[in-house]
């Protein structure tokens, strides 16, 4: 039990109820910590990487676009971290209110450097935003009443970012060279957001839905995923390596070896 | 079929309830850093309770990326802690859903004649 009060200088004041949460089971506290930092940092990275194109975007309306998602998603960022501290876990990773403030990052390695390009920043919103939201409708109904609070509301928040990023794909795939600028950024960010949801059957996440802290498991929120993502991609002329059969999509194999599991990223920018 | 209060709990529940619109009164003249509007008519005030001289406030906010958030919390406290019988005030972030429905038919009539909503 916290002693310290709301919304002093000691606590975010994003922080909740001040009751500590108790998890039984190891395996789903912990899968639950990381669940809490990968999608605030996740948030937070989108959040500070569409920051850098609010005075930069290609037109008037999509600048003011990208400076309220940047204060939606920083807001985010700011109401998931306190829960790290509520629940009861050795030195928990610490919410981040600037970009070096931990050294080691739960966020996919495409934001780990300012996007170089309109096309990265579309490309950012259209397919690390809806990832977040699956997670977020696992947990929507957590038995962790402090976190299905928060990923509700962000999910509410979400509806109007979605649409928009969705509008964004469209436009830019509507010139050809627009597509294939687009088309190379998705080629190098899908395969490391189907390995975001990890392996099928992973023991952390198979912890959480067993202790009611999450609804689905790895390969329901991928299909899930790309039910949401594909068919926009290919109406708007993106090929992706996925194809749907009679009950799923088929994706190929994905980069497991590259795959850091608790951190949830491709090692491939060498950043730890 | 209602259950039957005795006269003491009778007493004790209108107590709590004049109590608690107290607060919300009080509350009502904490307006919104951003516009001329109170918090209640807001739809920003979720709960009120009490246990003993503590207030206890449920809150939320317009959205999640509100720059105010320090502020109002600041502005409920020190409203509320000028009330007799109150001697400290718990807020609790509920990040309950807020839209324009929750907003009172008073603070839509306030936004809209300073062209708001």
């Amino acid at each position: 039990m916290s002693e310290r009060p709301e919304g002093t200088d000691q606590v975010a004041p994003g922080r909740g109820a001040e009751t500590e949460f108790l998890v039984e089971n190891d395996d789903a506290l912990a899968a639950l910590v990381n669940m809490i930092a990968v999608i605030g940092d996740n948030v937070y990275f989108l959040g500070r990487r569409v920051s850098e194109w609010a005075d930069a975007g290609p037109l008037l309306e999509s600048t003011a676009a990208c400076a309220a998602i940047t204060q939606d998603k920083l807001g985010q960022s700011r109401a998931i971290y306190p829960l790290l501290e509520e629940l009861p876990w050795p030195n928990p990773p610490t919410g981040l209110q600037g970009e070096v403030d931990r050294a080691r990052r739960y966020s996919v390695s495409f934001l780990d450097d300012p996007l170089p390009s309109w096309a990265s920043v579309v490309a950012a919103l259209a397919l690390v935003g809806p990832a977040v939201n699956v997670v977020l409708e696992s947990v929507e109904n957590s038995r962790y009443e402090a976190l299905a609070r928060r990923a509700h509301r962000i999910l509410d928040e979400e509806r109007l970012t979605s649409a928009y990023a969705e509008s964004l794909v469209r436009q830019i795939c509507y010139e050809e060279r627009g597509r294939r600028l687009f088309q190379e950024r998705v080629d190098a960010l899908l395969p490391e957001m189907l390995c975001w949801f990890g392996p099928d059957g992973e023991e952390g996440i198979e912890a959480l839905k067993a202790e009611g802290l999450a609804s689905m498991g790895n390969e329901e929120m991928r299909q899930r995923y790309l039910d949401r993502i594909v068919p926009l991609l290919k109406e708007s002329g993106i090929e992706v390596p996925v194809e749907r059969n009679e009950e799923r999509w088929e994706y190929g194999e994905l980069p497991w070896s590259e795959w850091n599991q608790l951190q949830r990223r491709l090692e491939r920018s060498g950043r730890q | 079929m209602g259950a039957v209060l005795s006269g003491g709990e009778l007493g004790k529940e209108a107590m709590e309830g004049r109590r608690t619109e107290e607060v919300r009164d009080a509350l009502r003249e904490v307006l919104d850093p951003e516009y001329p509007i109170s918090l209640v008519d807001l739809g920003l005030i979720r709960g009120i309770e009490f246990e003993g001289t503590k207030a206890k406030i449920r809150l939320t906010y317009t959205c999640m990326g509100c720059p105010a958030m320090d502020m109002i919390q600041d502005d409920v406290r020190e409203r509320l802690i000028e009330m007799e019988g109150i001697d400290e005030v718990e807020i609790e972030v509920v990040w309950e859903t807020w839209s324009r429905k929750d907003i009172t038919p008073l603070g839509k009539k306030q936004l809209r004649d300073v062209g708001v909503v």
